[in-house]
């Protein structure tokens, strides 16, 4: 009897240990794979530039997108190695930061938490702040040694507006949109009760305000749009740590935080809350996405990182689940004359600098970018599976659509438009396009897109940034919401913490980047 | 007197080999996932980037710290983070206690299973989930709070978002609330190893109810009070981060009362790439709580030196 229990203990102390090591596996593959980079490096050497890379070892590259994947990802990705296998003897995991906190995910995946080969870049995800954190290889050597056929698959232009300062950090794409914001609204709700199309600032309260007279329950807007609505009568081409830049004059900064203006936006949404477009304690709740929000019929309205392709998937997706509803767009060249395209490294590709493997990654993209096959698989699925092509070379939803939609995997830094397949429903995207086209040729600096041009990094007041990011929220955000009685008092007191915190420092290491800026492309 | 032997390590694992080979995982574990990224602080004295990794970043000293003294938030931030830890232990504690008193008086079976396991159920409950049910209760049109004063009493419509003097006891109760459960059936455990014979005897000597509690559980559970408390010490400069994130979130009017360390440090950092500075805040909470958990240990030690940790 003892020695069984003394038996059953050693088994379970054995058990304990090998749970324990469970998670070192991924470890010990990290150490194989770190040899197979030097052997690599040292073949690279040997091989000179005259013979092809050496791919006599195989590889596993990690590639990271954003956001959630689609469901067959596996079976797609399964596809995909088939052929890396043959052609570079490497196989690919694509892996999702998922949306929700994607921010820290990323930044996760970018610090070596995990392996990565690979990334989605983008400004609006901190590319600048990261490049400058020399969290990306420099490419421009890469490319001429392992995919020189890049060059010409994107295009010379595009990567052009890449290079800073003779170096390049990430793979620009080729294809043109147009990301500037605008207004999705319920057009049924407009023509039931006979109100103006919110194509101006005063047509815009008419709307709302008729909506609000005659659905007294509905909520006209989530409040975390409000903010962009109010300023949406200004083209700015730049507006952070309280200066604003018109996107027309380039060289008259403003001090918004502290003005009249600032206060006359809160005053303004403060007067929305009190009309009752949103709950006056919305802020309480971490529920509500202004997106889902405005398709589930919650609200009436939606702006805020909305754009006309988001509107055209809305449309879609409303016009199956409540075919009643009708919406319609109106964007923001109606209300100030200014729009821009993405600029080309808007979705990007980067080597992270901890990639084990970025001769063969740098293969890897550049057939994914640029061979027919291997471009379709990632951006459609699977022919015949999840999409089939039409008579006019048009992409048309298959059977099994809904597991891997139109650039369901989120690689929008993969768009190439030689190969690219529309689908008939982009024609009024395309022609939305020629429209935004034609508007942005006019401007003062036509086609220039400022908010992702100027590439700011703050580095000598980083303490009065990290601690301006924290005062904003504290005192600016409660605004946002209309939820201050005492406006003045309240933007008062954070004008005089971010005073004593170093604003006026932050705000001239700012304007020194930005004249920079303006210098070194000739504004 | 024949010598005692001197008995090493070596000896001790010959013998114990077993118990060691237990406390090998634990080990290994701590060693992984503890000790290892210690040397991970060095980064709070960089400037982190990518290419340099931890030990390759320049050298900038102190000034990873600096965003936690300017605007003289650190005091507020460590009293308050510091303070509803406190109540969370102390309160968290006696509730636990006297629920678990409770229910090892209650005699049906039924019942009291039904009872054990409707108080557990909120710790399963996640904090975003949490801030659904809060929101449901507080909200300004519709919260049953507000909706039960105006229709029954018929008062006036509250809101509870713009007023951050509420916000201490709505976080303490949904805390204590949430933490309820898991932590009484600790005390649970100990009471039904009290022997029987305890109570036996006391009720023959004619004790009642109140003072069966009084004089036998109260005192049995002391130990395993004392320990809970000691260990909870450790981590009282930390915050919880999904409590308040979830509950008190964006809202800045809330911040007067509800600010606490790991919010603060969230907030400030999100926005940018600041490893060096997230890292500078992590250790000023650990070696605080380190000079807290020495201070706490050091004074049970005087008092009741057979609870001490060490």
């Amino acid at each position: 009897m003892r020695k069984r229990r003394k038996w059953i203990a050693l088994g379970m102390a054995a058990a304990l240990m090998l749970g324990c090591f469970a998670g070192c596996g991924n470890q010990e593959n990290d150490g194989t794979q770190g040899n197979d980079k030097e052997t690599q490096e040292e073949g690279g050497e040997q091989g000179d530039e005259s013979t092809a890379p050496d791919t006599s070892e195989h590889v596993d590259l990690v590639c990271y997108f954003l956001g959630d994947p689609p469901d067959d990802i596996q079976k797609v990705q399964d596809k995909i190695n088939e052929i890396l296998e043959e052609k570079i003897n490497a196989s690919i995991t694509f892996q999702f930061t998922t949306w929700t906190d994607a921010g820290s995910k990323y930044s996760m995946v970018l610090s070596g938490g995990e392996n990565c080969d690979i990334i989605y870049t983008a400004p609006y995800i901190g590319y600048y702040d990261f490049m400058d954190k020399d969290a990306f290889l420099e490419l421009t050597d890469l490319i001429d040694q392992y995919a020189p056929e890049l060059w010409d698959a994107v295009g010379e232009r595009f990567f052009e507006e890449t290079y800073i300062e003779g170096e390049l950090y990430t793979i620009p794409n080729n294809y043109t949109e147009y990301t500037t914001y605008g207004i999705s609204y319920r057009e049924d709700l407009r023509k039931k009760y006979d109100l103006p199309v919110p194509d101006s600032m005063e047509n815009l309260e008419a709307y709302m305000a008729g909506v609000k007279e005659n659905e007294p329950d509905m909520q006209i807007l989530n409040p975390q749009c409000a903010e962009y609505l109010v300023k949406l009568d200004r083209a700015l081409a730049y507006d952070k740590y309280g200066l604003q830049i018109p996107y027309n004059d380039v060289h008259d900064i403003q001090n918004y935080w502290g003005s009249d203006q600032q206060i006359a936006d809160y005053k303004k949404l403060k007067e929305w809350v009190d009309a009752g477009y949103w709950p006056v304690d919305a802020i309480g709740s971490s529920s509500q996405d202004p997106l889902v929000d405005f398709e589930s019929g919650q609200t009436a309205l939606l702006l805020g990182g909305n754009n006309f392709s988001k509107y055209l998937n809305s449309k879609v997706k409303m016009a199956e689940q409540n075919p009643e509803w009708e919406i319609a767009y109106v964007d923001n060249t109606k209300f100030n004359g200014v729009t821009y395209p993405a600029a080309p490294y808007h979705n990007g590709i980067a080597i992270p600098t901890n990639s084990l493997n970025p001769e063969r990654a740098m293969m890897a993209i550049s057939l994914l970018y640029t061979d027919e096959e291997l471009n379709h698989l990632l951006m459609y699925g699977i022919e015949g599976e999840h999409y089939t092509i039409d008579e006019n070379g048009y992409y048309v939803e298959a059977e099994n659509n809904a597991a891997y939609g139109y650039e369901a995997s989120n690689a929008w830094n993969f768009r190439n438009t030689a190969l690219m397949l529309e689908r008939s429903s982009q024609q009024e995207l395309s022609d939305y396009y020629k429209e935004m086209d034609a508007v942005a040729s006019q401007t003062v600096t036509p086609y220039v897109n400022h908010e992702e041009g100027f590439n700011c990094v703050i580095t000598e007041n980083t303490v009065a940034e990290t601690t301006i990011n924290a005062l904003t929220q504290e005192y600016l955000t409660p605004l946002e919401y209309g939820m201050v009685e005492d406006i003045e008092g309240q933007v008062a007191a954070f004008m005089e913490k971010a005073e004593e915190v170093g604003l006026s420092d932050l705000q001239d290491e700012v304007i020194t980047q930005w004249n920079e800026y303006l210098e070194s492309k000739g504004y | 007197m024949k010598k005692k032997r001197k008995r090493g390590f070596l000896w001790d694992l010959r013998k114990n080999w077993i118990l060691w080979l237990f406390l090998c995982p634990t080990l290994i574990f701590f060693l992984i996932n503890h000790y290892l990224p210690m040397a991970g602080v060095y980064m709070a004295f960089t400037d982190f980037n990518f290419k340099g990794g931890i030990f390759g970043s320049e050298f900038v000293g102190l000034k990873n710290f600096e965003f936690l003294v300017k605007g003289n938030v650190l005091g507020r931030l460590t009293i308050n983070t510091i303070l509803y830890n406190l109540v969370f232990i102390v309160l968290g504690n006696i509730v636990q206690l006297l629920v678990s008193i409770v229910i090892s008086q209650i005699s049906g079976k039924r019942f009291k299973k039904t009872v054990q396991t409707l108080i557990l159920m909120p710790y399963f409950v996640s904090y975003v989930v949490l801030n659904v049910v809060a929101y449901n209760l507080l909200s300004y049109d519709n919260g049953l709070i507000n909706n039960f004063a105006v229709n029954v009493f018929g008062g006036e419509r509250l809101n509870f978002y713009t007023h951050a003097e509420w916000w201490p006891f709505i976080l303490v109760a949904f805390y204590i609330w949430k933490g309820l459960g898991y932590g009484s059936v600790v005390y649970l455990a100990t009471i039904t190893g009290i022997s029987q014979e305890y109570y036996e005897a006391a009720k023959i000597d004619g004790a009642s109810t109140i003072q069966q509690i009084r004089y036998i559980t109260l005192p049995a559970l002391k130990p395993t009070c004392i320990m809970l408390v000691v260990y909870s010490v450790g981590g009282i400069v930390r915050g919880q981060f999904e409590l308040f994130y979830q509950l008190v979130g964006e809202n800045g009017l809330l911040y007067s009362t509800t600010d606490i360390l790991d919010t603060y440090i969230y907030r400030a950092t999100l926005n940018s790439v600041n490893y060096g500075m997230t890292t500078a805040a992590g250790l000023y909470q650990s070696v605080l709580g380190l000079v807290i958990v020495l201070l706490v240990n050091f004074m049970i030690r005087k008092t009741e030196p057979e609870y001490a940790l060490f």
